[in-house]
C-alpha cells in the first residue's frame, strides 16, 4: 500500500441502502470506496485493483460470502487484506465459520456505523504497522522435520521465524527475543506446551504475546488444557496449513494483542455481549432489548457454541443461561472461568429458577452475578452496566498497573543502558589509549614479546608475527621458533648473545636478519629486558622487535650514493690532476722549445752583425736589426707568459706581512726602470696583511713599473701608494665599477691603491686592462707585453680579493685592490709578530 | 771514430744551439776539444765506451747536458752517470732552456754540479758559455780519474 494514497475499501453487499450508507461513511473518514452488489462484481474489482479493507456480506445473490473470503485469504495478493464480515446471520456457527476462514471481524446487522468505522480504522492501521516489519514467530516443537517444514511455510508467508526444540529454551527465547507470537507443540519433552503458555500468560510483561497451541490429534482434554493455560488459539497439526496460517494472521491482528493501546478506547466502542440460551425466543427478545442500549449481541444456542465463539472472538460480557441441554450453564461457566484469557470476562448467570441453591452454585462456578430471568430487563441492563464498569475499572487498573510496570522496566533498562554507557565511557580513554598504542606499534613495525623463563613459554604481539612474515597466531610462539625465523648464519651468534646477556646483563639489544617464509630478507632489532628473582636468576624477559628493513635499505642507498660520490670525486680529482699534468707538460714544452728557435734567431742575427757586418748593405743591417729586436721581444713574451702560467699553479704561502716593506722592496726591484727619471714616491699608511709576500711583491712591482712607465712624459712623476681613508671609500663607493661589489666599501677590508700622474687611460677600455696580452698603448709609445696587469689580477684573485682601476686620458691612473674578505685578515697587528719580508 | 782527447762532452740535440756553443768556445780561445752527441743514448754510449764508441777511451773533463733530449732524457743520463762508479764523480753541468723549478730541484737531487739556463739573448748566452768553460776547464779542479784504471772507490759515489 503506497503511503500517500487514500486507503481504499471494497464494500460487497446486495442492499443498495447498505452500500450507499457505507460508501458515505467511509468517504467521510477519508477512504476511497468501491461497491459491489454481487460476488462476481467483487471478484472483478479485486482483480482490477488492490484494497486496504473489504466489507463483506455473507448472503449474496450469487453465492456465499465465505467462499469469497476464502478466495481472498488464499490468494497471496489479497491474503493480508483485512476483511470485516457483515451479516444478518446472527448464528454463532456462522460467526465461527467466518472467523475461522480468516475474517478479521464479524459484525451483525443492523450494524452500528461508528463501531464499524472504528474497527475499520483499527484494522487498516494494524495492517500498515505489520507491513513495516515482518512479525517474528517463535516455533517450539521437538520434531525436526515438522519444525523445518513449518518454518519454511511460515517464512514463505512472510514471517520471521525462530525455532527451538524444547520448552525451556522456548521460554528463554521469548524473554530474549519478544516474538510477536508463540506457536508451541502441546507435547514436548520436559515442560509441555500448556506449561509454556501458562508461564507466558503469568508474566505481566509477556502476557500480551499471543500463544497458539499445536496438537497432533483431536483431543478435547488437550484443548481444554491449552485453553485453561491461556492459549489464544488452538490448532490441530492435521488441519490444512492455510487454515493454520489464517489463524496466525487473526491472532496477530487480534485487538487483544494491543490491549494497552486499546484499553482507553474501551468506553467508546460498543460492548460485545455474548448471550447464551437454548431458547431462541428469549435470545431474540434479549438481543432486541440490549441493542437499544447500544450493545452488540452475539447469540449462542448452547454452552458448546459459546466456547467455540470465545475461541475466535473476544467479548466484553457473557450472559449465560443456567439451565441448558448438554453442557449446562454451570459447567460452561466453570470452563470459562478456568481459562486464563476468558476468566476476566464478566459473566452473568441467567435463570428462570429463583432459588438460593442455584445462585450459590453459580457463584461457586465463578459467575460474577446472578440475574433471575423474571426480573425486569432494566434490572438486567443495570447489572450488566455494573459488571461492564467493574470490568472496565479492572482493565484500567490492570492497564495502569502494567503501564507502571512497563515504565519501571523501561527505567531499569534505561538505567542499565546508562550504566553500560557509563562503564564504556570510563573505559573509553583506556580503549583509546590501547587503540593508539596498537596503531603506533603497527605503524612503527614494533613487535612486543614476553618470555616466561620459568615455564619457558613465549607470547608474541600480532605485529611481532607480522615482522616475522607470519599471520598473527599462525605458529606457537617459542624460543626455538624465534631462532628459526632468523637467518641461519645469525642463529648461533644471537643464541650466544642472549645466553651471555642472561648471565649478567640487565638488558640486551641485537641486530638480526629475519628470513620470511617467502624467502624475503628483513632486518630487525631485538631488545630484551631481563627480570630476575631475588637470587638474581633470570625469570622473565620482556622485549620488542623493531623492523628496520626500510631504514637499512635507506642506509644502504645512502652508502651506495656516498660511494658513488666518492668515486666521482676521485675520478674528477684524477681528471684535474691529469689536466694539471698536461698543463705542466705544455708549459715545459713552451718553456724549452719556444726558447731554442728564439735563441737561434737572436744568436745568428748577432753573429751576422758581429762578424759579417761589412758584407751587409745598410738596409740589410737595418732588416737584421729588426729580426734581432723581434727575437728579443718574443723572448720577453714567452718569459712573461710562463711566469703568468706558473702563478696559477703556485701554492700561496701566506703569512702576516708588513706591506710597507713589500712596497720598499718592489721599488728597489725597479731600480733599472727608475734610472734617469725624477720620481716622487708618496707612501701612505699601509697595514700589515695576511698574504704571500713574494706574490704581493710581484703585484707592487708590476703596478709600480706601469706607473713609472706611463709617467715617462712627466717631468716629475708622482706615484702614491696607500690605503683609502673612510672619506675616500665613501666617494669611491658612488662611482665604483660594476665589477666591484658594494660589500667591499661597507666592510673594513683595507683598499690599497697605486696612483700616478701619468698618461692615464680611457675608461671605456677599462675592462680590457687586466686581460692577457691586452694593451691600451702603442708599442712604440710604451713597450710591454700586456701580461703585467693580468698577473696582478691573478694574484689578487688567488688571495680572494678584488682589483679595479680608475683613469682619465692624460690625467693619471689609479689602481685599487683588496686582499680577500675581513675574515682572511688579522686586524690588530703588533710589530713584533710581523715577520721579515722575504 | 778517432781517438782524440776530449775536454767537453756537449749533449745537445738542437744543431743551432750546438753550433752557437761551439762558436763561443772557439772565439774564447779555450781548449776546444768538444765532442757533440745529439741524444741521451749516444751520450751514455760515449761515456761508457759502448755502441759506436766502443773503441774510444776518452773521459771528458766536463759534460754539458741538455735536459730535453731524444731517446734518453737528460735527467736519465744524469742519473746513470751518477749511479755508475766509473763516472759518478764526473762534473756535469746542465745547460737548458727550462727555468722550471721542478727541473732545477730534480737535477740537484741527482747530483748535478751546476744548472745554467740558456738565455735567449745571444750576448748573454755567449757570456754564460764563456764563463762556464773558463770555470770548469781552467779554474776548477776535478778528482783525477781514469776509466778502467784500478778499482773504483764506490764510497765516493753519492749515488
Amino acid at each position: 500500500m503506497e503511503k500517500n494514497m487514500k486507503p481504499r475499501v471494497l464494500i460487497v453487499d446486495d442492499s443498495l441502502t447498505v452500500r450507499m450508507d457505507l460508501e458515505e461513511a467511509f468517504e467521510s473518514i477519508g477512504f476511497a470506496t468501491n461497491a459491489s452488489e454481487t460476488l462476481a462484481a467483487a471478484r472483478k474489482a479485486l482483480a482490477e485493483r488492490s484494497f486496504s479493507l473489504i466489507i463483506l456480506d455473507v448472503l449474496l445473490p450469487d453465492g456465499d460470502g465465505i467462499d469469497l473470503l476464502r478466495e481472498i485469504k488464499d490468494a497471496s495478493t489479497t491474503a493480508a487484506v483485512p476483511v470485516i464480515l457483515l451479516s444478518s446471520e446472527a448464528e454463532v456457527c456462522d460467526r465461527v465459520r467466518g472467523l475461522n476462514t480468516g475474517a478479521d471481524e464479524y459484525m451483525g446487522k443492523p450494524y452500528d456505523r461508528a463501531n464499524l468505522l472504528a474497527r475499520a480504522r483499527q484494522l487498516v492501521k494494524i495492517e500498515v504497522q505489520s507491513a513495516v516489519s515482518a512479525p517474528t514467530l517463535l516455533l517450539i516443537d521437538d520434531s525436526v522435520t515438522f519444525r523445518n517444514e513449518f518454518q519454511a511455510v511460515l517464512e514463505s508467508a512472510g514471517y520471521h521465524v525462530i525455532t527451538v526444540e524444547n520448552g525451556e529454551e522456548g521460554l528463554r527465547t521469548i524473554v530474549a527475543a519478544h516474538p510477536n507470537a508463540v506457536i508451541v507443540d502441546g507435547v514436548l519433552p520436559g515442560i509441555d506446551g500448556a506449561a509454556v503458555i501458562r508461564r507466558v500468560k503469568d508474566d505481566l510483561t509477556l502476557r500480551d504475546t499471543p500463544c497458539l497451541l499445536l496438537t497432533a490429534e483431536e483431543s478435547t482434554v488437550e484443548e481444554l488444557r491449552a485453553l485453561e493455560a491461556g492459549a489464544d488459539a488452538y490448532v490441530r497439526k492435521s488441519l490444512d496449513i492455510d487454515l493454520i496460517l489464517a489463524r496466525i494472521v487473526a491472532l496477530l491482528r487480534s485487538p487483544g494483542l494491543h490491549g494497552g493501546e486499546l484499553a482507553g478506547a474501551g468506553l467508546l466502542v460498543p460492548k460485545k455481549i455474548l448471550a447464551v440460551d437454548d431458547s431462541p425466543t428469549y435470545l431474540h427478545e434479549l438481543a432486541e432489548e440490549l441493542h437499544k442500549e447500544g450493545y452488540d449481541i452475539i447469540a449462542a444456542r448452547s454452552g458448546k457454541e459459546a466456547l467455540e465463539l470465545l475461541k475466535v472472538e473476544q467479548v466484553d460480557c457473557i450472559l449465560l443461561d443456567l439451565v441448558m441441554p448438554e453442557l449446562s450453564g454451570e459447567e460452561t461457566c466453570r470452563i470459562i472461568k478456568k481459562t486464563p484469557t476468558w476468566r476476566n470476562i464478566p459473566l452473568l448467570i441467567l435463570t428462570a429458577v429463583e432459588e438460593t441453591k442455584a445462585m450459590v452454585e453459580s457463584i461457586n462456578a465463578g459467575a460474577d452475578d446472578y440475574i433471575p430471568k423474571s426480573s425486569d430487563f432494566e434490572v438486567l441492563k443495570a447489572r450488566l452496566r455494573a459488571q461492564l464498569r467493574r470490568k472496565h475499572f479492572e482493565d484500567e487498573y490492570r492497564s495502569i498497573h502494567e503501564r507502571l510496570l512497563r515504565k519501571e522496566i523501561e527505567v531499569t533498562h534505561a538505567k542499565a543502558a546508562q550504566d553500560i554507557a557509563e562503564t564504556r565511557a570510563s573505559f573509553e580513554p583506556l580503549l583509546r589509549n590501547e587503540a593508539w598504542l596498537n596503531n603506533a606499534v603497527r605503524i612503527a613495525h614494533l613487535g612486543a614479546w614476553d618470555w616466561d623463563l620459568v615455564k619457558n613459554t613465549q607470547s608474541w604481539s600480532d605485529e611481532q608475527f607480522r615482522i616475522f612474515g607470519l599471520e598473527p597466531g599462525a605458529v606457537e610462539p617459542s624460543y626455538d621458533r624465534f631462532l628459526q625465523t632468523l637467518h641461519s648464519e645469525d642463529r648461533e651468534r644471537i643464541a650466544e648473545m642472549i645466553q651471555q646477556a642472561l648471565a649478567k646483563e640487565p638488558r640486551y639489544q641485537i641486530d638480526c636478519r629475519v628470513i620470511w617464509p617467502n624467502g624475503e630478507l628483513r632486518h630487525a632489532v631485538c631488545q630484551g629486558e631481563i627480570c630476575r628473582d631475588e637470587a638474581g636468576h633470570p625469570i622473565r624477559i620482556i622485549g620488542t622487535v623493531l623492523d628496520i628493513t626500510e631504514r637499512r635499505r635507506a642506509e644502504e642507498q645512502v652508502r651506495l650514493l656516498n660511494l658513488e660520490l666518492e668515486q666521482r670525486v676521485v675520478q674528477r680529482t684524477a681528471q684535474l690532476e691529469a689536466a694539471n699534468k698536461e698543463l705542466e707538460a705544455f708549459s715545459y714544452s713552451v718553456s724549452h722549445d719556444l726558447r731554442s728557435p728564439l735563441r737561434a734567431i737572436n744568436g745568428f742575427a748577432q753573429l751576422l752583425m758581429d762578424e759579417h757586418k761589412q758584407e751587409l748593405s745598410p738596409a740589410a743591417q737595418q732588416y737584421l736589426d729588426r729580426v734581432w729586436q723581434g727575437g728579443v721581444h718574443m723572448g720577453h713574451l714567452v718569459d712573461d707568459l710562463l711566469a703568468f702560467s706558473r702563478l696559477g699553479r703556485q701554492e700561496l704561502a701566506k703569512r702576516l706581512v708588513r706591506m710597507y716593506e713589500v712596497v720598499q722592496l718592489a721599488i728597489e726591484d725597479l731600480r733599472a726602470d727608475r734610472e734617469g727619471r725624477q720620481i716622487e714616491f708618496a707612501i701612505g699608511s699601509l697595514p700589515a696583511c695576511q698574504t704571500d709576500p713574494t706574490l704581493l711583491r710581484q703585484v707592487f712591482v708590476n703596478l709600480l713599473s706601469n706607473a713609472i712607465k706611463f709617467t715617462r712624459p712627466r717631468e716629475t712623476a708622482r706615484i702614491e701608494i696607500g690605503t683609502l681613508s673612510s672619506e675616500e671609500r665613501k666617494r669611491l663607493s658612488d662611482i665604483r665599477p660594476v665589477s666591484c661589489p658594494s660589500e667591499i666599501f661597507n666592510t673594513g677590508v683595507p683598499i690599497f691603491y697605486v696612483r700616478d700622474n701619468g698618461v692615464g687611460f680611457d675608461m671605456r677600455y677599462a675592462d680590457k686592462l687586466f686581460g692577457v696580452f691586452q694593451r691600451l698603448h702603442k708599442q712604440r709609445d710604451f713597450e710591454g707585453t700586456g701580461v703585467g696587469l693580468a698577473m696582478v689580477q691573478r694574484i689578487i684573485q688567488r688571495h680572494g680579493g678584488q682589483v679595479w682601476a680608475e683613469g682619465e686620458l692624460d690625467k693619471g691612473a689609479c689602481f685599487y685592490f683588496t686582499l680577500g674578505t675581513p675574515a682572511d685578515q688579522t686586524k690588530p697587528v703588533c710589530a713584533a709578530a710581523v715577520g721579515a719580508v722575504l | 771514430m778517432a781517438a782524440q782527447p776530449v775536454d767537453i762532452l756537449l749533449v745537445e740535440d738542437n744543431p743551432d744551439d750546438a753550433q752557437l756553443t761551439l762558436h763561443v768556445f772557439q772565439k774564447s780561445n779555450m781548449p776546444n776539444r768538444v765532442q757533440v752527441v745529439e741524444d741521451g743514448a749516444d751520450a751514455l754510449d760515449f761515456l761508457f765506451h759502448a755502441g759506436p764508441y766502443v773503441d774510444q777511451e776518452e773521459t771528458p773533463r766536463v759534460v754539458l747536458l741538455d735536459l730535453k733530449l731524444p731517446k734518453v732524457s737528460g735527467l736519465e743520463v744524469l742519473r746513470q752517470i751518477r749511479s755508475d762508479p766509473r763516472t759518478c764523480k764526473m762534473p756535469v753541468v746542465v745547460l737548458t732552456s727550462s727555468r722550471e723549478d721542478a727541473d732545477i730541484e730534480k737535477c740537484y737531487e741527482l747530483g748535478v754540479n751546476s744548472y745554467i739556463v740558456k738565455p735567449v739573448d745571444f750576448a748573454q748566452f755567449g757570456e754564460s758559455v764563456r764563463q762556464l768553460g773558463l770555470y770548469w776547464l781552467v779554474l776548477n779542479r776535478s778528482p783525477h780519474k781514469q776509466i778502467g784504471a784500478g778499482e773504483p772507490d764506490k764510497n765516493n759515489c753519492a749515488r
